[in-house]
């Protein structure tokens, strides 16, 4: 029998790591509910929210980039544009040669996630620490993000405790939580102080004002401005949004969506370089491509209205059972399946498995604050991966079936006939598609076939 | 998510169509709806040439088999331009959402065709209830009833239809259970695309809903019924499931209406 890897993954997942993104994944979504019905009692109003901002997230968006970029530049940031993940590693890599950079901070960004930035400033010999306290406790253990809002979802206190105690974060095991963020926070001081650069991400980019807005709750953006003298920030040019006015949308919508909050404890704007010494005093800005124009001119484009907010993940009945690191990308979840095998380009065959990891319940599309059509789009990967011809394991050849269903009448002669099948040994059957069925279920007891014989006599 | 059209097409002569698990597998629920509809003063014809949705193919990205299929279905209910009643909210879902997605590249006149056909899809208890204007099954069953909500049925107005005609019988009891709007990991080809998943989110369904210790377990489809089912008898738990359509039947029965 072929083996399907994310099914494989789901069979053999550890049980801490399982009941950990299971009860954090329904925890977040109960929070999200409630935080929306106490802010938005009127029925219809958070949908109608939702649909604002698809609407917003739809504007043109090449337009508004190329404002953004104009309205940086006034304000004295460097302005990059990055055609691929490669083009965006070398530019952040050039500056930091130029600039002499040795140490660098980081405030957790997926996009830095994506284009893998970490093991290429390491293999040059840069420091690069994790100030995000999830970020940090994976990048010890060298694993990467397996939720995008809250990337050490899949593990546990007491494993944190040691794996911090392992790395010399703390000088002994304690799984207090109180105690295990003091001791991060005791680490990271120390880096934060030592730091030449800090890199960010950009939650939302405003082409008007200039401005990126970085959404947080640990305070780590706006403490790593502090020290460091240069600032990188990089995001995909989706993040563009037209003004400051727009931006009052989102952030009624972005934390809700989460974390379940009203809004997070940090909300910092970083409008170019700083005048005051203890500021970064070069700003830099990279618009990173990576396969997005190709999605923007797709019938994919709608995946590029994401916000990040992780709520499809928390709902989404298969991440929950399976953890992110059964998508083997860095996206997971019902943004995952559709946007990593498009992220791929060249590879995306690789990745053609992923989107059949979903029931299509559309809890999912529900939830989405920016109200993307999810389960569609999933169909229409399937659609892709079909006609470019990926191999997927487990896939069935419907041509059998579309040769009976489109022949009515062999099919009605067939119909009543499937009542032999009560007496052959179908429950022996160990391989295909109905082996995979009678591993853990029974087929139903037989009855039927007679429906029509009863209408025409009934 | 799945709303279907805005203005549909309304009346009480009726196409029924079985879908193909019905029509091979569990002609009873088929009957029970037919026999409802007929008792609520429908007029129900059966379509010969009918054979089934397209949803196999489509889920697993063949759309090109599916729209084979979904033509063959618009040929073989092209004799009236009355409603097409579905016993199934996935197969509804299929018939006047997804099939959009399946012909959303192929040309004006086939898609023209497309929305047409969409137009005319109810789901049994949305075409009962919001069609026919059911208020009341009326008989009698007395049970504790759990609804499962299909997925499929999410965004359209088959939830309440279903949970409100249920209640409307005497006896009738719904008992809540945890996650009752989760997916119960069927999926149709997902089933066995991802076996593991999908039997690990089906058993973690049948036990939540177990554990509400109801008599009757029901769903306006016999597709999730037939995969929690299924994994019930496997695991050894007693797990009664009927189509919703076998519940009003028989309520009109005990009531002596029908």
């Amino acid at each position: 029998m072929a083996t399907q890897p994310i099914d494989d993954f789901c069979a053999k997942i550890k049980p801490s790591t399982k009941s950990a993104v299971g009860s954090a994944s329904k925890e977040t979504t109960a929070a999200r509910k409630r935080i929306f019905e106490a802010a938005y009692p009127e029925a219809g109003k958070t949908d109608a929210l939702r649909g604002i901002a698809n609407a917003i997230k739809g504007q043109d968006l090449a337009a508004n980039v190329r404002r953004a970029a104009e309205s940086l530049e006034r304000n004295g940031v460097k302005v990059l544009f990055a055609a691929d993940a490669m083009e965006a590693k070398e530019q952040i890599a050039e500056i930091f040669k130029a600039e002499g950079v040795k140490n660098a901070v980081k405030v957790k960004s997926m996009t830095t996630e994506e284009i893998g930035l970490n093991s290429f400033l390491q293999s040059l010999g840069t420091d690069i620490v994790e100030t995000d306290l999830g970020e940090l406790i994976i990048q010890i253990e060298g694993e990467g993000p397996s939720h995008i809002v809250k990337p050490a979802m899949h593990r546990k206190r007491d494993d944190i405790a040691a794996s911090f105690e392992r790395h010399h974060v703390a000088d002994s095991y304690d799984d207090n939580p109180q105690h295990i963020t003091l001791n991060a926070r005791k680490y990271l001081r120390k880096k934060f102080l030592a730091a030449d650069a800090v890199i960010t991400g950009a939650n939302y980019v405003l082409a008007k004002e200039g401005a990126i807005a970085l959404i947080t709750n640990e305070g780590n953006a706006r403490f790593s401005m502090a020290g460091a003298k240069i600032h990188i920030a990089i995001a995909g040019f989706e993040k563009v949004i037209p003004s400051a006015k727009e931006l009052a949308v989102f952030l009624n919508l972005l934390a809700r969506s989460a974390t379940g909050q009203h809004s997070t404890v940090y909300t910092d704007f970083v409008s170019g370089p700083g005048s005051a010494k203890n500021s970064p005093q070069k700003m830099y800005f990279i618009f990173l491509d990576n396969g997005r124009s190709d999605i923007l001119g797709s019938e994919f484009a709608e995946i590029l209205k994401c916000m990040r907010c992780g709520a499809c993940m928390n709902r989404c009945p298969v991440f929950r059972l399976i953890s992110g690191h059964a998508y083997r990308a860095t996206y997971p979840g019902p943004l995952g399946i559709v946007l990593s095998p498009l992220l791929a380009g060249e590879r995306f065959c690789e990745y053609a498995d992923l989107p059949k990891a979903c029931t299509l319940c559309g809890a999912c599309a529900e939830v989405c604050p920016a109200k993307i059509p999810l389960p569609d789009l999933v169909l229409k990967m399937r659609d892709l991966a079909k006609t470019k011809h990926c191999k997927v394991p487990n896939d069935i050849n419907f041509a059998p079936f579309s040769f009976l269903a489109t022949r009515p009448k062999l099919w009605r002669a067939l119909v009543p006939l499937n009542r032999l099948a009560n007496f052959l040994p179908l429950g022996a059957v160990k391989f295909g598609p109905l082996g995979r069925w009678l591993k853990t279920r029974t087929l139903p007891s037989f009855r039927g076939g007679l429906f029509r014989k009863w209408f025409k006599n009934g | 998510m799945f709303n279907p059209p805005q203005d549909r097409v309304i009346g009480k002569r009726v196409n029924f169509m079985a879908t193909c698990l019905c029509d091979a597998i569990f002609d009873d629920a088929a009957k029970a709806a037919v026999e409802v509809l007929r008792h609520f003063g429908a007029e129900v014809v059966l379509p010969k040439d009918q054979t089934c949705c397209g949803q196999p193919a489509f889920n697993s990205g063949d759309f090109a088999s599916a729209r084979k299929v979904l033509k063959s279905a618009f040929r073989a209910f092209s004799e009236n331009d009355w409603p097409i009643v579905v016993p199934s909210a996935s197969c509804a879902a299929m018939l006047f959402h997804s099939s959009k997605i399946a012909f959303r590249n192929e040309s004006e006149s086939e898609r023209a065709e497309v929305d047409a056909f969409a137009s005319r899809v109810w789901e049994f208890c949305d075409y009962l209830k919001n069609c026919l204007g059911v208020e009341k099954i009326g008989g009698s069953f007395s049970a504790r009833i759990a609804v499962h909500n299909s997925c499929h049925s999410r965004g359209t107005p088959t939830p309440e239809a279903l949970r409100s005609l249920l209640l409307s019988i005497e006896g009738v009891e719904l008992v809540e259970f945890e996650g009752y709007d989760d997916c119960c990991g069927f999926g149709g080809t997902f089933s066995v695309v991802m076996p593991n998943i999908s039997s690990e989110l089906g058993l973690a369904k049948v036990n939540a809903i177990s554990a509400a210790a109801p008599d009757i377990i029901t769903a306006p489809d016999t597709s999730c019924l037939l995969h929690q089912k299924g994994i019930a008898d496997k695991n050894g738990i007693d797990y009664p499931v009927m189509h919703a359509a076998q519940i009003f039947r028989d309520a009109l029965k005990n009531g002596g209406l029908l």
